[in-house]
């Protein structure tokens, strides 16, 4: 079984949860800049002459295929390493991944991870 | 019908063989591969032709011929090319079974072939119709046939394209523009496509065809050079088909090491400079050849006398040349202003001109004299519409008679997933990003030399940004900056990356972060310039570089930082009197006194002073670069200091009197400095710099005791005098006042307070009247 953990977390904190994961022996992810928001909201202030409103907030979302036995160790490292106690520290969850593929040998499930 | 299987007994392998034993003599070149290889497939074709008429059961090539067309006419085969082919025949039966017995087996032997069938009316047809099709029949050479029938062809289409030259012409410009609009400019690309970017091989195939219109407009196989550029172009792409066997024509950043060890080069970054010389000579010789067509498609023109447009600058006809009374060696900002004043009015500069500028132009002495600063502030300001005109000078080798070390990033490729431009290229880009910025920044002349070098370290060992900030320390000096300014522009160098690096890398929320920054930047001129320098460098970058998800945390890491330094911000000092200064105000009388260029004025007081010896300053044609000025106990004082670069010496005694006679009486004064302001203005064309609109800002936070105006708007005749006039006219007193030009940008500061109160301004009616009485003025 495989699960799939999306976490959405501060941008700075990209390179310490991946640094975090890869020593946890996490082997890849996928990273998209995204921006949103959640109870923390926008804010605008004045930049460059002009009022400047942020509706959305820049996060870093990851993406990460894990055997569902390690689910929770994947979650857990990520909660630990970006958290800084403020207000807009992001979110994880896990879902069920019903199938993966490795396209280059064709490996499918826990395999192809 | 035929069968596949009759026509495979012509032995294509032997081509195969010839084209490896060909490519195994690396020394070979470009030129010559083509040649030889052209030639073994004009054997293996007309074995074909023979082959084919034969089992058309004709018994001669009469009424038929092969030609060949594109690059396989001009015999410049690469590897991996296609055969470009037309059957021409005149209604021959069983032409499609003579056509058939020669494309099957050229497609069996695996090459591409892009093939028609014509007769020769078809063909005259064709050259009316698509260009793609007039140009293969422009490079049309027979390989196999009924010769005869193949030169009337051939001189029926050539007859037909330069008899209807400025059509052809026409046509042929607009196909160009099409293909450098997508595939941009080779010389400046990171992975640039050796046949369709601008300056690569398509480029020259259309100076041949211009040729053939127009030939004494467009004379081609007259450059050595362009040649040398032409044998560069073609044997790197000999190599890129025998690196990669593939037929796409772009340099890709995966292939380019092994093509530049096929070429004897050690690696991509010495191909890459040498591939790039090429473009740019093809460039040249292409940008040359259409200056000339484009004159000749305008028509004769009436000779005109010259206009004077500037100092040793005259506008002659459409073009710019220079003044031959004002040799180049005399004025080292000749060349930086030329080049400004084509850029803002999009009037071309004489090829004459041009070639005076490569053996002439001089280096300016150290440091620079303020008009040089100036003229390449100027030029800077232009925006886009500088970047052609910074890339001539450069072509011309003239950029590096101002900053020697630009030759170090000519050229010079940049390893690295985000760029899409050479080092060079990104430098030019920058600045141009940064002129549309300069409005948001106090200091546009630093942000636009700060934009130009702040990767100029990437043409030096070690580290690109500590390189840089060595660099900057002695260039800034030599431009001849102060103290202060060479301490912001290398900072801007030291620190170009601090804000894009911090706010994806820190925690924004940390006050640590902000301190941190906030010590290294030290005060919110740096920070703004640091900002407008962090987006001006991140979208010339490329597109991956930038995106509203970096622009949102650069901008809070701003905003943050800015509070923090606010906070700490001593008291604004206030501009006082010298001791000398209060001397001379203690007369209690009207004073000049000059220095060089700075002309000092005292006077006793009175409302609209600074309008009157500003408007007198500009009727004597003696534009403002900078002033100051303030007012206490009842007199004034006002610096100003001038550029005296002007056609003819001042008449300094006369200056004198007049201001004397219009400080009693300044009611002509205002006709004149209108009659000034009309002198001619020029045409502004295609491609003429993009200048914003003046902008007025009026603040009563900054000070306590004074309406602080700020004015940003485009330099012109007498823009000090029409601001302190529009003051004046609304009953405004200036307290103080800070002018500046950068280059075209005029940043004027006025703090001013209500006359008759002596109080700031702050009636919500009279501060829009105040706006609105200066825009209209300097909008006139």
């Amino acid at each position: 079984m495989v699960h799939l953990v999306t976490a959405v977390i501060k941008p700075f904190k990209l390179e310490e949860v991946k640094d975090a994961l890869r020593g946890a022996g996490v082997l890849g992810m996928t990273v998209s800049e995204v921006q949103g928001y959640g109870r923390q909201g926008g804010k605008s202030e004045t930049f460059r002459g002009g009022e400047y409103t942020v509706s959305f907030v820049p996060k870093v979302k990851l993406e990460i295929l894990v055997d569902s036995s390690d689910v929770d160790k994947v979650i857990d490292i990520i909660a630990v390493t970006s958290k800084t106690g403020k207000i807009g520290d992001g979110k994880i969850w896990a879902t069920d991944v019903d199938r993966v593929l490795r396209v280059r040998t064709g490996e499918a499930g826990a395999d192809a991870l | 019908m035929v069968t596949q299987a009759q026509l495979t007994t012509v032995d294509a392998s032997r081509l195969g063989e010839v084209r490896e034993q060909l490519l195994g003599l690396r020394r070979l070149g470009g030129r010559r591969f083509c040649n030889e290889y052209t030639a073994a497939v004009d054997e293996w074709v007309r074995e074909l032709f023979d082959r084919a008429l034969t089992h058309a059961g004709k018994d001669g090539p009469s009424g038929v011929v092969l030609l060949a067309v594109g690059g396989y006419g001009r015999r410049e085969l690469c590897p991996a090319s296609d055969l470009d082919l037309i059957l021409v025949h005149n209604k021959v039966r069983d032409i499609g079974t003579i056509a058939d017995a020669l494309w099957y087996p050229i497609w069996d032997a695996g090459l591409q072939v892009d093939h028609s069938v014509r007769t020769p009316k078809d063909s005259t047809t064709v050259i009316e119709g698509e260009l793609k099709s007039a140009l293969s029949f422009l490079s049309a050479r027979p390989v196999a046939g009924d010769l005869q029938l193949a030169s009337s062809v051939i001189e029926e289409s050539r007859l037909q394209w330069s008899s209807h030259a400025r059509a052809s012409l026409e046509r042929l410009r607009a196909s160009l523009e099409d293909r450098w609009s997508r595939h941009g400019e080779l010389a400046f690309l990171l992975e640039p496509d050796v046949k369709l970017s601008r300056g690569g091989l398509r480029d020259v195939e259309a100076l041949r065809a211009a040729a053939l219109a127009a030939p004494s407009l467009a004379p081609f196989g007259e450059d050595p050079r362009l040649e040398v550029a032409i044998e560069g172009l073609l044997s790197a792409r000999v190599a890129l088909h025998a690196t990669t066997g593939r037929r796409s024509d772009q340099l890709l950043l995966d292939d380019q090491d092994a093509v530049a060890r096929r070429l004897g080069f050690a690696d991509a970054d010495e191909l890459l400079p040498h591939v790039a010389a090429a473009a740019r000579r093809v460039t040249w010789a292409t940008d040359e050849m259409w200056r000339r067509v484009d004159s000749w498609l305008r028509g004769p023109r009436r000779a005109t006398a010259d206009q004077q447009v500037g100092r040793g600058i005259a506008l002659r006809g459409q073009e710019f040349v220079l003044d031959l009374h004002v040799p180049l060696a005399s004025d080292p900002s000749l060349a930086l202003r030329l080049a400004a004043e084509s850029a803002r009015t999009g009037i071309p500069i004489a090829e004459s001109t041009l070639q005076m500028l490569e053996r002439d132009a001089v280096s300016p002495p150290e440091p620079w004299p303020a008009n040089v600063r100036d003229a390449l502030v100027d030029l800077l300001g232009c925006g886009r519409a500088a970047v052609p005109l910074l890339e001539t000078l450069d072509q011309l080798g003239v950029l590096s008679r101002y900053i020697a070390e630009w030759q170090a990033v000519r050229s010079k490729p940049q390893r690295n997933a985000f760029h899409r431009y050479t080092v060079d290229r990104h430098l030019f880009e920058a600045a141009a990003e940064a002129a549309e910025l300069s409005r948001d920044v106090h200091r546009p002349d630093l942000l636009l030399v700060g934009a130009l070098l702040h990767d100029l370290g990437k043409g030096f060992p070690g580290d690109h940004t500590e390189a840089g900030t060595r660099l900057m320390v002695d260039i800034a000096r030599r431009m001849g900056f102060d103290a202060d300014d060479i301490v912001t522009l290398v900072s801007l160098v030291r620190d170009h990356l601090l804000l894009a690096q911090t706010a994806t890398g820190r925690d924004l929320g940390d006050p640590a972060t902000i301190a941190k920054v906030a010590a290294r930047v030290r005060t919110t001129e740096t920070l703004e310039l640091l900002a407008a320098l962090t987006c001006a460098d991140s979208i010339a970058t490329g597109p991956l570089a930038w995106n509203s998800w970096k622009e949102t945390l650069i901008a809070e890491l701003v905003i943050r930082t800015r509070a923090h330094l606010e906070g700490e911000r001593p008291p604004a000092s206030i501009l006082e009197p010298s001791i000398e200064q209060r001397r001379l105000m203690a007369e209690r009388r009207l004073q000049v006194i000059r220095e060089g260029s700075t002309l000092t004025v005292v006077a006793p007081d009175r409302a609209g002073l600074l309008a009157i010896v500003s408007a007198v300053l500009t009727v004597n044609r003696l534009p403002v670069r900078a002033a100051t000025g303030l007012s206490e106990e009842g007199m004034a004082v006002e610096v100003f200091d001038l550029d005296l670069s002007g056609p003819s010496e001042p008449q300094w005694s006369r200056l004198e009197e007049e201001l004397a006679r219009a400080v009693e009486d300044p009611s002509t004064l205002e006709a004149r400095l209108a009659e000034r302001a009309k002198s001619w203005r020029l045409p502004k064309r295609a491609g003429a710099a993009r200048i914003a609109p003046p902008r007025v800002l009026i603040d009563n936070e900054a000070t306590p005791r004074a309406t602080v105006i700020e004015v940003r708007m485009p330099d012109g005749v007498g823009v000090l005098a029409r601001i302190a006039g529009a003051i004046a006219e609304c009953d405004c007193d200036i307290a103080l006042v800070k002018a500046m030009t950068l280059g075209h940008e005029v940043v004027d500061t006025f703090y001013v307070t209500d006359g008759p109160s002596g109080a700031k301004v702050t009636d919500p009616g009279r501060v829009e009247h105040l706006q609105r009485t200066i825009l209209k003025e300097v909008s006139e």
